[in-house]
């Protein structure tokens, strides 16, 4: 989600009929009920519609794709239903996903469900959609419900129901590894696609100058890119020392591993294991990184008093791989790094949660937990992905 | 005027005016045109309405013909509690 409530131009049709009118015209017979299967073409033309400003027939990618995360997720429970908001002419004009998540606190089983794609069809004439749809999600059976990827609006309809926002995992880091290169990137993305073309050559020779060490052998850790079998089995060990940890069973972890190695806007995703030169196993990350653009770190598990040593080691994979800078959602067991590395601190989709268990919620306050990834929906091709 | 419409006016001018004169806001004049709630204003609406007249509000209810108005309002407010009381 990205969650958001995003505007659309007035359909052809409706622009005669003045809001209040088509607002009281409609609200009469709108109404929220449990998304279907065959609902997903029309919500896969919604999404396309308010994320990409786009008309025409969706993708067949993005409704399968939407299908894969919101029907055949292998932790599916159809008790947390997404819910589609059908106007009185029964089109489909807003959508809430629910992407079920399995989780530990304190060793026993927590029930969460994470809000995605929360979108409206021109909000302005359906001012009550959203709210209608947030608060059937956050009434759900869920012992948790989490959001990660909140605009203003979105974060703010979540307060007013009683949710609340995590200040440390609504920030991103950014380390920079190639400072030119990257000033490049960045003027890059702000112009139109023609123009930046141009600017791929410059990128190029500021990558080649600003080329840093390569991984430095003395260094009391090991980072290795391993297989799904061993990334899970690694990260359960560490998830083992962790007051909030993903439930994560062998079936769940390789679907979900799939899921987010299909997604390619990024780069390729690394599986990373970090132990020790003894072999002592210290934590472990998930990261897309491609040459020549910033890494994107999807999770990072650290064991207790680690985040250092694996934070360095995500640093040296990126720099060896030759990226010009890598981000990642923050958290508490990555503070000292983050400050120590000089990085960029910024405030990216909030992160917001809602549960009645006050432990859990005082846990995820001080950030106990490693939010973002998989605990999200920033794996899924659905935030910040294309479609063809 | 009612003690629900009151009370309803009090929260409309504090929360959603900024302390102004919800006085003078006709009781027919529509919330959301007015720029006085939005999406995110209707579910602070709604709180009010749950936790102040002890209200249990459905979804399905959560709709413009019952919120967007000061009349809309009260005449919901007042048809929930004669349900209750009948």
């Amino acid at each position: 989600m990205s969650v958001q409530v995003a505007a659309l131009a007035a359909e052809a049709g409706e622009a005669h009929i003045a809001p209040p009118a088509r607002a009281a015209l409609s609200a009469a017979h709108d109404r929220l009920r449990p998304c279907r299967i065959d609902d997903l073409p029309a919500i896969a033309t919604l999404f396309q519609s308010v994320f990409y400003r786009a008309a025409g027939l969706p993708p067949q990618s993005l409704i399968a794709h939407l299908r894969d995360v919101y029907f055949d997720h292998p932790w599916h429970d159809p008790q947390m239903p997404s819910h589609v908001f059908v106007s009185a002419n029964g089109t489909i004009d807003g959508f809430v996903g629910a992407l079920p998540l399995r989780l530990r606190f304190k060793g026993e089983p927590v029930r969460a469900s994470i809000a995605g794609a929360l979108m409206v069809r021109d909000p302005a004439s359906r001012p009550m959609a959203g709210a209608r749809l947030l608060r059937s999600f956050m009434s759900g059976p869920q012992a948790l419900s989490l959001g990660d990827t909140a605009n203003w609006t979105s974060k703010t309809l979540w307060e007013r129901i009683g949710g609340r926002t995590l200040p440390l995992a609504s920030m991103e880091w950014l380390k920079i590894i190639r400072s030119a290169a990257f000033g490049v990137s960045v003027v890059r993305n702000r112009l139109p696609k023609p123009l930046a073309a141009l600017l791929a050559p410059a990128s190029g020779v500021a990558a080649a100058f600003g080329r840093r060490r390569a991984s430095d052998p003395m260094q009391p850790w090991v980072g290795e890119t391993v297989d799904d079998a061993a990334f899970l089995a690694a990260y359960n060990e560490v998830s083992a020392k962790l007051d909030i940890a993903l439930d994560l069973d062998d079936a769940a972890g390789r679907w979900m591993l799939d899921q987010a190695a299909r997604k390619t806007r990024h780069g390729q995703l690394f599986r990373r294991v970090v132990t020790a030169r003894s072999g002592k196993l210290l934590g472990c990350y998930l990261v897309y990184a491609r040459r020549g653009a910033t890494a994107e770190t999807l999770q990072i598990t650290a064991m207790p008093g680690q985040g250092d040593a694996v934070f360095a080691s995500l640093i040296d994979f990126a720099t060896a791989e030759g990226c010009i800078a890598v981000r990642g959602r923050s958290q508490n067991a990555l503070m000292n790094a983050l400050f120590k590395s000089g990085c960029i601190m910024r405030h990216r989709g909030a992160t917001v949660a809602d549960t009645k268990n006050t432990g859990l919620m005082t846990a995820l306050e001080r950030g106990a937990a490693p939010l973002g990834g998989f605990f999200g929906e920033t794996w899924t091709r659905l935030v910040s992905d294309e479609f063809a | 005027m009612s003690a629900v419409e009151s009370d309803l006016r009090a929260f409309i001018a504090e929360n959603f005016m900024y302390g102004g004169d919800a006085a003078a806001l006709p009781t027919d004049r529509s919330l959301i045109d007015e720029g006085l709630i939005d999406s995110t204003g209707v579910l602070e609406l709604v709180s009010f309405l749950e936790e102040k007249f002890g209200l249990v509000i459905g979804d399905e209810e959560i709709v413009p013909a019952n919120l967007d108005s000061i009349a809309a309002i009260v005449a919901f407010v007042d048809g929930k509690h004669a349900r209750v009381a009948a």
